[in-house]
């Protein structure tokens, strides 16, 4: 038996439902939110038909009692198809707005529609009106929610490739290798450098590291902490290792933490600590004598 | 403003946000300007488990967390003024200041 709460609603969208494709995509146009520049006509109705269909399945078989949630599995064709069209649509660059004005653009068709059937009681059409209101509000926010989570996803992605690309270990002479460090270090970060930088010491049988932080913005106790760790660990795989870059500025914050290098040797800039580094592998830098 | 005092500054209040985030969960930061623009007012202000004992946590070496111990007397250093307002179970809030 239907349920009497949504058997108007569920009515036009069998009796009717190509119309309320139309009508609904004719809103999208009307309210600016059709993005006929990203997506083809016949892309979009393909869209709007796939989205409507799960959602009638959902309005016929997940209301109970007046009451749904869209977490439940008679709403999973609808979160499914969402799941695809928001994934396409936050790869093409659609705003957040834009995908839920989109959606709350059904509420349209399915008024009009309510309003046209003369044989509902206004005390029923109010309720009925409240339950579509309801259906596709909850549409709107999981479809925005959905939204945000795809766009965490690239954010994510992003950050992990970020990360991956911003610790190079550079071999600037045999046996004498670099670390340019840029921005912030928090902990997964240093992780990573860590793990690089050990790996490339063998690899390379290096026997200098320069570790340049002259990228790095601020210095606290727990970059402080990082990076000694990390100089610690190379000179337990038998290397040297000498951090440069440290500004003025840098130098004063150290000293006002309290925090002491030890054994570590610093240099101001990258250039003195390759000039050390090389006469440490055994080279010396000469000028040419012209004759 | 000069480098080394945006330096310091900035400094001490990634310091005492990175605390808010490793012991009290993340929390919420609050920018102030004073009304003749001489100074500039960080707030920070967390709902973790509190700190018991102030003055032990801001002295030289003392850490719960594996870290050097400096942080806390260290961001103090590094601003012009500074706060701690913290109990067992209440959250912290750590208010710092530099001249403009």
């Amino acid at each position: 038996m239907p349920q009497t709460a949504t058997a108007n609603i569920l009515n036009i969208l069998e009796s009717d439902f190509s119309g309320v494709v139309e009508e609904w995509l004719g809103t999208q146009v009307k309210e600016g939110v059709k993005r006929s520049d990203l997506f083809s006509d016949s892309e979009s109705r393909a869209q709007n038909q796939e989205l409507l269909k799960a959602f009638t399945k959902g309005v016929r078989a997940g209301v109970v009692n007046e009451e749904f949630s869209l977490d439940d599995d008679e709403w999973e064709d609808l979160r499914a198809v969402l799941a695809d069209v928001s994934k396409e649509r936050v790869g093409r660059g659609v705003t957040p707005t834009e995908m839920a004005t989109f959606v709350l653009a059904l509420k349209a068709p399915l008024f009009t529609r309510l309003e046209a059937m003369t044989d509902i009681e206004s005390g029923k059409l109010i309720s009925d009106v409240l339950m579509v209101t309801r259906l596709v509000d909850a549409f709107a926010i999981y479809t925005n929610e959905i939204f945000i989570g795809e766009r965490d996803q690239i954010i994510e992605r992003q950050r992990q490739e970020m990360l991956e690309l911003s610790t190079p270990v550079v071999e600037l002479w045999d046996r004498v290798l670099t670390l340019p460090l840029i921005g912030t270090l928090d902990s997964a970060r240093a992780q990573e450098v860590m793990e690089n930088l050990l790996e490339t010491i063998l690899e390379r049988q290096a026997e200098v590291v320069i570790m340049d932080i002259t990228g790095v913005g601020t210095v606290d106790t727990q970059v402080a902490q990082h990076l000694l760790r990390a100089a610690a660990a190379v000179r337990l795989m038998g290397a040297e290792c000498i951090i440069s870059g440290i500004s003025p500025m840098i130098a004063q914050t150290m000293v006002q933490l309290g925090i002491d290098v030890g054994t570590v040797s610093t240099r101001s800039s990258i250039r003195t600590a390759l000039a050390d580094a090389l006469q440490k592998v055994g080279y010396v830098i000469k000028t040419s004598e012209v004759s | 403003m000069s480098a080394v005092r945006i330096t310091r500054f900035a400094t001490a209040v990634s310091e005492i946000t990175r605390n808010a985030i490793v012991h009290g969960g993340g929390g919420k930061i609050s920018i102030y300007l004073d009304g003749r623009n001489e100074y500039l007012r960080v707030e920070c202000r967390d709902q973790g488990p509190g700190i018991e004992n102030v003055t032990l946590a801001m002295s030289e070496g003392y850490t719960t967390a594996g870290g050097l111990g400096k942080g806390l007397g260290g961001a103090k250093r590094l601003s012009h003024g500074f706060e701690v307002h913290s109990a067992p179970g209440k959250g912290t809030t750590v208010s710092m200041s530099v001249k403009l």
